[in-house]
């Protein structure tokens, strides 16, 4: 039904001219009931009512949006009789995802005539809001005490993970082309090796340059993840494994409709430092989990969200002379937004920009000027692409108290599903 | 079909397009980001430098802070218990050695200055008397030189003599400025103590009015206090920090002891003060070494992290100080009192001046008394105020 609506919404919209729409939107956003930017000119075309809406204000019609999005609207899809979005008017909804979006999410759809979209969008906004609030109060009025700000700030990070994914999730939906711009992998690959060269910039050490080897090995619901960082000019070593456990989501072989997961991760770290004389070990456990977008709304489809929280026992060993190693905790746990790209089942893959709250890796902490100094973790934009059936790139950039800039070549093989 | 491979195309490298613009992006925030504690390492160079026509003040290893330089006056704010400054003449410059000017008299005011503070001739010839001053924490002399430079020091009468002290800690004021009086009150009950050291946060914002707010309130602290600066002075759209209390980082020896501040207010420390801490490190190696930064590199209650953003640079610094044989360190920055150890140096972090409290720690406002004797590090206690 939202589909419909969008699509008489903007028939409505060649008639009445971008003027009036313009008018009609600034209108809305100060003044008038969600609908009625469009409608004020829908009222002039008989047979289309915008307040109509309304009517479905409660569950949106799915099996309508799926049928409907099947055809006109998947991913790549085009269908002549449907009126798509213009350039103008994705324009226009950028610029209202903007100012006021930025403040009230889902205003961006909301001007493209997606009403559900933007209470959907509105709704995660408010939910991060209160989990921003939550955590945010209880670090405040505890004065960050010991034995609550940890769940405290995972809430908080949480929090600012809904709050800045809505925003974002607003200008994918009114940017990308309608199905998005791409699909959610049809294919977990059993077996998927990396190797690439990063650029690590980081003033407080001598390396700049590392080679970096991952293997991906999946068996059922079991994943099992070595990589190995390596400094060739300075012996800097980062050896990782992880082991996860994925109870629900996309699984070597099998059939699937969308990119949900959940997984258990346990994993240990160990990051050597020769010239400077120390050695960390992390011990970690965590909780990761994405959420496809297309499965909360329609518009959304091509767009997921990332979560994790958890959390790590790091050793230092801080070399000769100092006595004996010092274990610190750290609250792991970070969020990211993400669309995929491409048909994968031939070519195709993802770019994902995150927040990560690690303060151990190579990235480490952002450095804030100001009062800020410390508390946060690192940025970074990931993104990988499989041109052919098995091969493909990864880029990744990372900022914090380091820059972490890189390509890698990447194999997948086996796991493909019916 | 052309119109539908030509969208495909565009999805495609779209979507690589906005990865690219995003990587640009990041890559290119970063020089600027990478070194937040850059401008302040470079005004801790100019600290104790000043000059006016006719008159050169330079003060040795930035430990005084040029207040106001006029003709016939100079006005210092000292950050060591010892201080060494060389007082140029123009007619001179340029001059090999020591040349003789005609006879020029300057008013010496050192603030923060220990109490019963002298001033000896190092360099140079002139004659001095000691001056009335307002403040016990105040020395002031007229000074007459006869050659330029003269190289003066002014320093507390057992600066160079080993033995037993005691110094106090304190940090974490900011918005509990109002109340800091009963803090000092309480400190002034300890006559055994030296001086305090601060590890940051003296004001809220760090603004020029919070900062001559501190001061003020300083006057009711009948010791120097000796103090580098923390995040909080860094909120106001200028840093004037190192205006009125000298270097973030800086270095002095007290009785044998040494004590190193580091600015370690924006979580990190600059690459140019390691250099500086590798000498003070080689300098300490034989003597009791105390270190002081306001953020920690490690915080005890590690999910929190009030520490360094990064855990790589926070080992690497600690593994430095422990090769260094420091004998403790001092934090501030949580607003509480924790006991720990770190590369095997005790550390104490005391944020007890009155800042929003941790809850529930049963402490409130506290600073702590450090003796020193001999040996080392002989105790710490911790003082509540409330």
């Amino acid at each position: 039904m939202g589909l419909e609506r969008e699509q008489r919404g903007r028939e409505t919209l060649r008639r009445g001219g971008r003027r009036g729409v313009a008018a009609g939107w600034l209108c809305a956003l100060l003044t008038v009931s969600p609908g009625q930017a469009w409608g004020d000119r829908a009222q002039d075309v008989p047979g289309v009512s915008l307040v109509g809406v309304g009517e479905s204000a409660g569950a949106p019609d799915d099996v309508a949006v799926a049928q409907l999005g099947t055809s006109a609207y998947a991913y790549g899809a085009h269908d002549a009789s449907v009126v798509y979005p213009s350039g103008g008017d994705r324009a226009l909804a950028f610029g209202a995802a903007i100012v006021p979006g930025l403040l009230i999410h889902g205003s961006g759809s909301y001007v493209l005539g997606r009403e559900d979209t933007a209470v959907r969008l509105l709704i995660l906004e408010g939910v991060g809001l209160a989990l921003l609030a939550a955590g945010g109060s209880v670090i405040a009025a505890t004065g960050a005490a010991r034995d609550f700000v940890g769940p405290a700030a995972a809430v908080t990070m949480m929090g600012a993970g809904l709050f800045t994914s809505s925003a974002l999730a607003d200008m994918y939906s009114v940017l990308a082309p309608t199905g998005g711009l791409g699909v959610d992998p049809g294919w977990t690959p059993r077996l998927q090796a990396e190797l690439g060269y990063r650029y690590v910039y980081d003033p407080q050490f001598d390396y700049r340059h590392f080679v970096v080897n991952r293997l991906h090995g999946r068996l059922a619901n079991w994943r099992l993840s070595p990589s190995l960082w390596s400094s060739p000019g300075d012996a800097n070593q980062r050896f990782r494994v992880e082991l996860a456990y994925r109870f629900f989501g996309p699984l070597p072989g099998s059939a699937r409709t969308d990119g949900n997961f959940l997984e258990a991760e346990v994993a240990m770290t160990n990051h050597r430092f020769p010239r400077d004389e120390f050695q960390l070990t992390t011990f970690e456990s965590s909780l990761r989990a994405r959420w496809d977008l297309a499965t909360y709304d329609p518009f959304l489809a091509g767009a997921f969200l990332d979560f994790e929280v958890g959390a790590a026992t790091q050793v230092h060993d801080f070399g000769p002379g100092a006595h004996g190693s010092k274990s610190f905790t750290l609250l792991l746990g970070g969020f990211g937004f993400g669309m995929y790209l491409g048909d994968q089942r031939s070519e195709g893959g993802y770019v994902r920009a995150y927040y990560d709250h690690r303060h151990d890796d190579f990235a480490a902490g952002l450095l804030l000027p100001g009062l800020i100094s410390g508390t946060l973790g690192h940025l970074g934009l990931d993104a990988l692409y499989y041109f052919t059936e098995h091969l493909g790139a990864r880029a990744e950039a990372q900022v914090g108290s380091a820059t972490v800039v890189g390509l890698s070549g990447v194999f997948r093989f086996g796991g493909r599903g019916p | 079909m052309k119109r539908r491979r030509r969208q495909g195309v565009s999805r495609r490298f779209g979507g690589l397009l906005v990865g690219a613009v995003a990587a640009s992006v990041i890559a290119g925030l970063v020089p600027s980001c990478l070194r937040p504690a850059e401008d302040r390492t470079a005004r801790d160079e100019a600290v104790g430098h000043a000059a006016i026509p006719g008159l050169r003040v330079a003060v040795r290893e930035g430990l005084a802070a040029v207040r106001e330089l006029e003709e016939g006056s100079v006005r210092l704010w000292a950050s060591a218990p010892s201080i060494e400054l060389e007082l140029s003449f123009d007619e001179a410059a340029g001059a090999p050695e020591q040349a003789a000017t005609p006879p020029r008299e300057v008013e010496l005011s050192v603030r923060n200055c220990m109490p019963e503070g002298t001033l000896t001739i190092l360099e140079g010839e002139a004659q001095w008397a000691p001056l009335p001053a307002s403040l016990v924490t105040e020395c002031r002399f007229r000074v007459i030189a006869s050659s330029s430079p003269v190289v003066l020091r002014v320093a507390d009468p057992l600066a160079d003599t080993p033995g037993a002290f005691h110094f106090g800690v304190l940090s974490d004021i900011q918005e509990a400025i109002d109340r800091v009086g009963d803090v000092y009150r309480r400190i002034n009950e300890e006559p055994h103590l030296s001086f305090v050291l601060g590890a940051g946060d003296l004001t809220e914002r760090g603004s020029r009015e919070e900062l001559e707010r501190f001061q003020e309130e300083l006057e009711a602290l009948a010791l120097p206090y000796y103090t580098t600066l923390g995040n909080h002075e860094l909120g106001a759209s200028e840093t004037p920090y190192h205006d009125y209390f000298g270097r973030g980082s800086f270095s002095f020896v007290y009785r044998d002891a040494r004590f190193t501040l580091l600015d370690s207010a924006s979580a990190t420390i600059d690459p140019r003060v390691y250099e500086w801490l590798s000498d003070w490190l080689d300098l300490g190696r034989r003597q009791t070494h105390v270190v002081a930064m306001h953020i920690p590199p490690l915080d005890p209650i590690g999910v929190r992290n009030g520490a360094f953003s990064s855990r790589n640079e926070a080992s690497k610094l600690l593994g430095r100080l422990a090769r260094g044989n420091v004998d403790l360190t001092l934090y501030g920055h949580i607003h509480s009192y924790y006991r720990f150890d770190n590369a095997g140096i005790p550390a104490h972090i005391s944020g007890g001046g009155g800042a929003i409290p941790e809850r529930f720690d049963a402490l409130g406002r506290h600073f702590l008394d450090v003796r020193v004797d001999e040996r080392g590090v002989a105790g710490v206690r911790v003082v509540r105020v409330d």
